[in-house]
Order: structure tokens, then sequence, then C-alpha cells
């Protein structure tokens, strides 16, 4: 009797092992019964396929805070669905913090896991075109997109023409108001307490005598925060020179209006000024020791009202109206500065249907109400009505608490849909969406926008860059590293690194894309 | 007594079964399994009441199996021009050129030296550090002491090291730290930014690494001193031995098989780097690449970007084979020298 117990016992050990790979499959069988009666007396859009028939979408997406938690993701669905499921789609939402999204998307897609519908950025883009990850969209675009095309027409062509590859489009970028320009954060408490004159602030050089008198008067108070990888977010901006263009990866650049010449960043006058700026601000005591290590952004500390400065972009239509929106984010009187103009480099969020998709379809479907269907829209970006927002004055107002409100109101709208349609939150100008819509109307892409550097031909040089930034980039662009001796010896590991092949292939297909233009 | 030691032996070499699962170390399984069979081997016929025993052996195996052994056909992917769409066996074969990126850096020599060295030191330091608290345990009379001082041991093993690499950091970081806040304002002298100095990690590595595993490095040895036949001691004892003579002439020999063993195993993961160690503990600082950069962080800081999956492969496979060559390499030298603690 023993001997048949441990017998079981061993065989039983064996297969709970292997019963942990499964994955749950039941969400398709089950909603197909949870379909209600109800539901078909919406009227069904022409572009459903089968009537009554419903497939699920598994739709994939990031989040800059933290991820919503499973009962707020539910009712979303639950809401998302009520309006898809008379167009025969099933929504699933799954969500990654940002952090962590390109490393799971990443193996899902090499494990030829489910993803019917995701967001991309637009660094990833080129590489899945590369590897073939994702779906050419023109069939489905013509068949199922016919809002999303008529939502472009021809003011947004050029944002639809960013993300066509050779006559084929891989992706539908997301729209809203595209076009960046840098601005410097202030403190107004602090600026008021000690008679700043902000109006002289034209770059962020001018912030140097600010933050001393800082320094000197407020001991616990940070003179500067970081936003970013680096003080501003991205390493673009630091350049403020109004005429770069990063061309995704910002190594081979342009720095002149004229022409196609691409220069290596690293190599630029502009960036060792920049970094000489910044170390003289080190060996001032301005920034923090622990500003590299810690990772706690301009976020951690804006509320506490210990910090002055901060670099940062957006793509806001007036900065005043930056400037409220991040008094009513972090409940401390700021304002914003803009230091350089807006331009619209690249579509940063776009919409793609990975090749593990088994319902492209359906996902076309469901992206293309998300460029028509206020209510969709809302729900998308700030969770259900009445649980997680109330509509007040016309203006979208969270409910306290609202994990969907919180954390999907601060990246969805600037990742799915159309904003334009969407309904503006508390603390905007009522009329802020129209104005964003005018804002974007009236800027212009960047020269380079729609070409994407396929670097499969050099990727180990790619590699290598990779490992050597992450080495520099940090300690020179805060100041911790003296440039006048560490930025030869970071310019000779690029070289090393092969920079040059690096830059020559970009330049080949540059001219070439250029040509074809 | 010796019955009585044989099962505390036993009972010691349960519990490393359980904490290999619990610390993902691939190797005491086969050690147990190697067991077995020479038990076996020496009763020639398998006793039908010894089946389930053998049987119990059957997840391990498994296991072994599906972890260890399947993923090698995986190897093709170092070769290849990997494109998701069409699979690993349908994409184009790439020859070598998955390896190139590997010596593309300026500095492939100083990471191969950091893997390399730092390795060395982990295994000289586990050995010299394992064996020495074995015998120190085992000279203790307080049994009550004994288990607390093997608890306390033990317990930074169960730690992750991203836990850690914030205990660290609660130490050392600028804004906050113990060190700079506590210690070294009130000695009067200047805050250290220990995050951007290189000098002094190869020493902080080296201590956190030791702190971690001398646990579970003392509970290998300590099983090896607890199974040596008392009545050496006893025969020792009258002749007049005293207690350090005893382990000189008595312990130390008897556990060199144990450590060759452990050598060797360790040897055989040289070219490889504890990710937690080298990449969480210093926060990622650039500054200390230096002295923190390891095969194992290089490939990630390469390749975490975009993605790619051959040139990972590629990356696996060289240490793979480089510590495959080195373990045979050692295994042929201490052959030489001593055929019977061979592995092989």
């Amino acid at each position: 009797m023993k001997k048949l117990f441990s017998v079981f016992l061993v065989i039983g050990l064996v297969f709970s092992l292997v019963g942990c790979g499964d994955k749950p499959a039941s969400a398709s069988e089950s909603t197909e019964a949870v379909i209600e009666k109800t539901e078909t007396s919406a009227e069904p859009s022409s572009a459903a396929p089968a009537e009554g028939e419903i497939k699920d979408v598994y739709l994939f997406t990031c989040t800059f805070r933290d991820v919503p938690n499973s009962e707020t993701v539910a009712n979303m669905e639950s809401k998302i669905n009520e309006i898809m499921h008379p167009l025969g789609v099933n929504v699933h939402l799954e969500y990654y913090n940002v952090a962590e999204f390109d490393a799971e998307v990443s193996r899902r897609l090499a494990s030829g896991d489910r993803i019917d519908l995701m967001n991309a950025m637009d660094y990833n883009y080129a590489g899945y075109l590369a590897t073939e990850s994702i779906l050419p969209l023109n069939d489905l675009l013509d068949n199922y997109g016919k809002d999303i095309k008529a939502v472009f027409g021809t003011d947004f062509k050029y944002m639809l023409d960013g993300l066509t590859f050779d006559g084929t489009i891989y992706g539908i970028p997301q729209l809203s108001a595209k076009h960046t320009y840098n601005y410097v954060l202030i403190n107004k408490d602090l600026a008021d307490k000690y008679n700043m004159d902000l109006s002289a602030i034209k770059t962020y050089k001018d912030l140097e005598p600010l933050m001393l008198t800082i320094k000197e008067k407020e001991p616990g108070v940070k003179p500067i925060v970081r936003s970013g990888i680096t003080f501003s977010g991205t390493t673009a901006a630091c350049t403020f020179n109004e005429n770069y263009e990063a061309m995704s990866d910002g190594v081979g650049v342009l720095m002149s209006d004229e022409g196609y010449d691409i220069v290596d960043f690293y190599e630029t006058d502009e960036y060792k000024e920049f970094l000489d700026t910044v170390h003289r601000w080190y060996t001032e005591g301005l920034v923090s020791d622990d500003i590299a290590t810690s990772g706690d952004r301009v976020h951690t500390y804006w509320q506490t009202g210990n910090a002055f400065a901060c670099i940062d972009h957006t793509t806001n239509y007036s900065a005043e109206n930056e400037g409220k929106n991040l008094t009513n984010t972090y409940g401390v009187n700021s304002v914003v500065i803009p230091i350089s103009s807006p331009v619209c480099s690249n579509l940063i969020y776009s919409s793609v249907i990975p090749r593990t998709s088994q319902n492209p379809e359906g996902a076309m479907i469901f992206l293309n109400e998300m460029y028509k269907n206020p209510d969709l829209v809302n729900t998308m970006y700030y969770g259900v009505e009445g649980t997680d927002w109330n509509m007040v004055d016309g203006f979208i107002t969270g409910v306290e608490g609202s994990s969907a409100f919180l954390n999907c109101g601060t990246s969805q709208p600037m990742i799915w849909g159309n904003y334009f349609i969407s309904s503006p939150t508390a603390g905007n100008d009522s009329d802020s969406i129209k104005k964003a819509l005018e804002y974007t109307r009236s800027g212009k892409g960047a020269r380079t926008l729609g070409f994407l550097f396929d670097t499969s031909e050099v990727s180990d040089e790619w590699a290598a860059i990779q490992s050597v930034l992450s080495e520099y980039q940090e300690g020179l662009e805060f100041g911790i590293l003296d440039p006048e001796t560490e930025l030869p010896k970071f310019i000779n590991k690029l070289k090393a690194a092969g920079v040059d092949d690096f830059i020559a292939e970009k330049q080949k297909q540059l001219d070439k894309w250029s040509a074809n233009k | 007594m010796i019955s009585s030691l044989r099962s505390k032996n036993s009972w010691i070499n349960g519990l490393l079964i359980n904490s290999q699962f619990l610390s993902g170390r691939k190797w005491p399984a086969v050690y147990f399994v190697g067991h077995i069979s020479n038990d076996m081997r020496r009763e020639k016929k398998l006793k039908k009441s010894e089946l389930h025993l053998l049987l119990m052996t059957l997840p391990g195996v498994i296991y072994l199996v599906i972890n260890n052994y399947l993923p090698m056909f995986g190897i093709v992917i170092a070769f290849k021009k990997i494109n998701t769409s069409k699979g690993i066996f349908r994409s184009e074969w790439n020859g070598i050129s998955n390896f190139k990126f590997l010596f593309r850096s300026a500095d492939a020599w100083l990471i191969t030296r950091n893997t390399l060295v730092y390795n060395l030191v982990f295994i000289f330091l586990n050995i010299f550090l394992g064996v020495l608290f074995a015998i120190l345990l085992n000279e203790l009379w307080s049994k009550t002491f004994k288990k607390l001082s093997q608890t306390i041991l033990i317990l930074p093993q169960i730690v992750s090291m991203v836990i850690v690499s914030y205990m660290v950091y609660a130490f050392l970081s600028s804004d906050n730290g113990f060190i700079n806040n506590s210690i070294l304002i009130s000695l009067g002298k200047n805050k250290i930014s220990w995050y951007s100095k290189a000098r002094y990690w190869p020493f902080i590595l080296v201590f956190i690494q030791a702190w971690k595993s001398l646990g579970y490095n003392v509970l290998l040895f300590l099983a090896s001193v607890v199974s040596i036949d008392s009545s050496l001691y006893e025969s020792a004892e009258i002749d007049g031995a005293s207690r350090i003579k005893q382990i000189r002439y008595i312990t130390i020999p008897l556990l060199k098989p144990a450590m060759i063993t452990l050598g060797l195993l360790m040897v055989g993961r040289i070219f490889y780097s504890d990710f937690g160690l080298f990449y969480q503990v210093p926060m990622d600082s650039g500054p200390l690449y230096p002295v923190t950069q390891t095969i194992d962080t290089y490939v990630f800081r390469g390749l975490s970007n975009i993605s790619n999956l051959g040139m990972a492969a590629a990356a696996a496979f060289y240490q793979s084979i480089v510590g495959f060559l080195v373990i045979m390499t050692c295994n042929t030298v201490v052959k030489k020298v001593d055929a019977e603690n061979a592995l092989f």
C-alpha cells in the first residue's frame, strides 16, 4: 500500500510540473455564452464579419505608472465589450508597465504567443520590420479601417506616410498632438520667494544662477531633478538645436536643415557644450550624487515641493496650460517655460498587429472604432463612466482612488486611438481639445519623418554601441563624469564599436530614401 | 554510532536536494543521482523495495531533460538570422556573424578578465570560507548555538539579489546612505560617492558574494565533515593529537575530495557571472563598468533594447563551450595528479 502510494506521489509530482506551462484558454469559450440577447438590438456595423459571431482580440498596452488592478480591468473590458460585441469583437486588455513592456512583447513574439493588437514605440518599429514580426495593414485598412483613413485625411497624411515602408503600411499612428518642444519646469513658490525673473530664461543654461541661489538659501531643496534617462527625458532634447533630427537611434543625426549629411551626435560641439554645462552644475553641487543610481524622477520629488527645477518636453498646445496641468497633478505651484519651438520628429506611439495575431480583422475593427467612437475612446483612456470618472460640466472628473483614471489616464491618451474625439479632463480649458487639434494641424513633420533605419545589416555594431552608451551616457549627461577626460574615451569606444560603419549604413539608407521622396 | 552518523548524513543530503530547487543550482541533482547509482552497483541487484526510491529521482531527471537537454537544439539559433515569422529551422543561416559583436567592444579583454578573475576569487574564497566555517561549526558543542549560527549563515542565500542591492544602497547612497551620513560625517570626513568610484567595488562585490553564498557552501562541507568516521579522531586523541592537529591531519585531508568536486563544478561555470551581483548591486552605474562589466552584463546591455535572439544565443554558446573546455582541462589535470578525485 505504502509503495503504491509513493508511486502515485511521484507521478503526481511529474504531472504537476508539466501542467504549469498551460495557458488559460477558457476565456474564448466562456465569452460566447456571456453575450446577452439585448445586444442584438444594437445596430451591427457593416464591417462586422459573420453576424452573431464574436471573436477574441487580445490587446497589449503599456502604462507609464502602475498597471491598473484586475478588478478595474475586468470592469473596463465589460464596458468596452458592450460597445464591441455588436461588431463581433471581444476585447481582452493586458497592461504592462513601460519598463517591462518591451521585454514582455519580444519574449511573447519570439515564442509565438498570441497578441492580436498592441502598441509599438517608434524605436521598436524598425526592429519589428526587420524580424517581420508585424503584419502589413494595407488590405485590413481598406476593408475594416475606412474611418481611420478618413480621420487622417490629407491634414495628417504625413503621419500615415511616416509608418509606410516601400508602399506598405505596418502601423497606425496614434492621433494626438505630436509636436514636441522642450521646457523648463520651475517651482513657482520658490521662485517668488527669492524674486526670480523667470522671463530671463531662454535656454537651459540660464537656470544656473537661479539654482545657485536655491542651493545657498534652501539646503533641503534639490536644485534640479531628472525627468527621464537624462535631465531632459531624451538625449534628443539635450541638443537644443532647432535643426536636430534624431531619426530614432539618436547616434547618427542631422544637425542642419540643408542636405542629408548624418553626423555622429556625440562628436558635435553642441553635445560637448551641454556636457561641460552639466558637469559644472555637478561640481557646484547642484546635481545630487544619487541622481543616476536612485532612479527617482521628477514625479517623486515634485509633489514634496522640495525640488526647484526640471527640464522636460511636452506636446501640450500651450505652455501655460501645461503649467496648470502640472500644478494640478502635483499640488505644487508650477511654471512651464518653453525653450524650443515645436516639431513633430517622430510618431512615438502607434498601433500594430503582430504576426502572432489570430484575429487581425477583429483587431482592425477595434482600432477603427478607436478613431471614431468617443465612448470607446473615453473608456479606454479613463475607465468606466460612473465608476472611474463622472462627467461634470462637460469635463471628465476622476473618482478619488480610481486605478483606471490614474494609471490609464496618464498613458492611454498618448498611446491609443484618436485623442481629438475624447472629452477634456477637469482642470483643462473647455476648448483644450479643439486647441490641441489646431496646434497639431498647424505643425509640420520633421524632414526625415517616415525614414526608418533598418539596423539588420549593422546589428553587431548596433549592439556594441548600445553597450557603450549604457556605460557613458548617464555618467556624462548627469555631469558626474568629467567630459575633458571621459568624452574622448567615450568617442573612442564608440569608434571601436563600429559607429562609423553604423553611420555609413544609415547614410546609405537615408540617401536612398531621400532620393525616392 | 556509525548508523546515526549515516542517518545524519542522509538528512543533510536530503536538505541539499531541497535547497538546490530553492537556489536554482543544478548540479546537486546529478551528484545525488550519481550517489544512488553507485550504491546500486555495489548491491548489484535492484531490490524491488527500492524501486520507488529510484522513481523518486524521476521528477529530477525529467526536470534535467526538459531544462538542460532539450534546449540544446537551440544551439542552431546562434548560427541563424532569426526571423520569427519563419521560425527557427526555416530562418537563414548566418555563419559566425552573430559572434562578432562579442569582440566588437574595445573592452573585450577587460570583460573577459573581469569574468574570469572574479570567478577565480569566488571559487577560492568560497571553498576556503566554506571549509573554515564548516570545521568551526562542527567544533561547537552547544546544539542550540550551532543551529542558530547555521540558520544565520544560510539566510542571505534566500534573499534575492534585487533586495540585496537595495540593502547595499541603504548603506552607500549619498543622500540617505548609512555610511556617508552616519559614519563618515561623524568622523569628520567627506562623503564618498560610492556609485561613481570604481576602485572600491571589487572588494564590495567579493564581500557580498562571500556573505551571500557562505551558508550554502558551509552546508556542503558540513555534510562531509560529519560523515568522517569518529574512530579516527578517537585514536588520534589516544595518540595525543591536539584539536588543531586533528583538523590538520584528519579533517582537511578527508575534505579534499569534496573541495575538488565543488571546485571543478564551479570552474565549469567560470565564464558565467551572477547577473544580479554584477548588474543589480552596482545599480547599473556607468562609471563602475570597468570593474563590474562581465560577459553576461555586456550581452544584456547590448541586446536588451534590440532583442536579437541570434546574438544572445551566440553569447550563451560561447560561454558554454569555453566552460566545457575549462572543465575538461581541469578534470584531466586532476586525473593526472589524483585519479580518485576526478569528476569522471
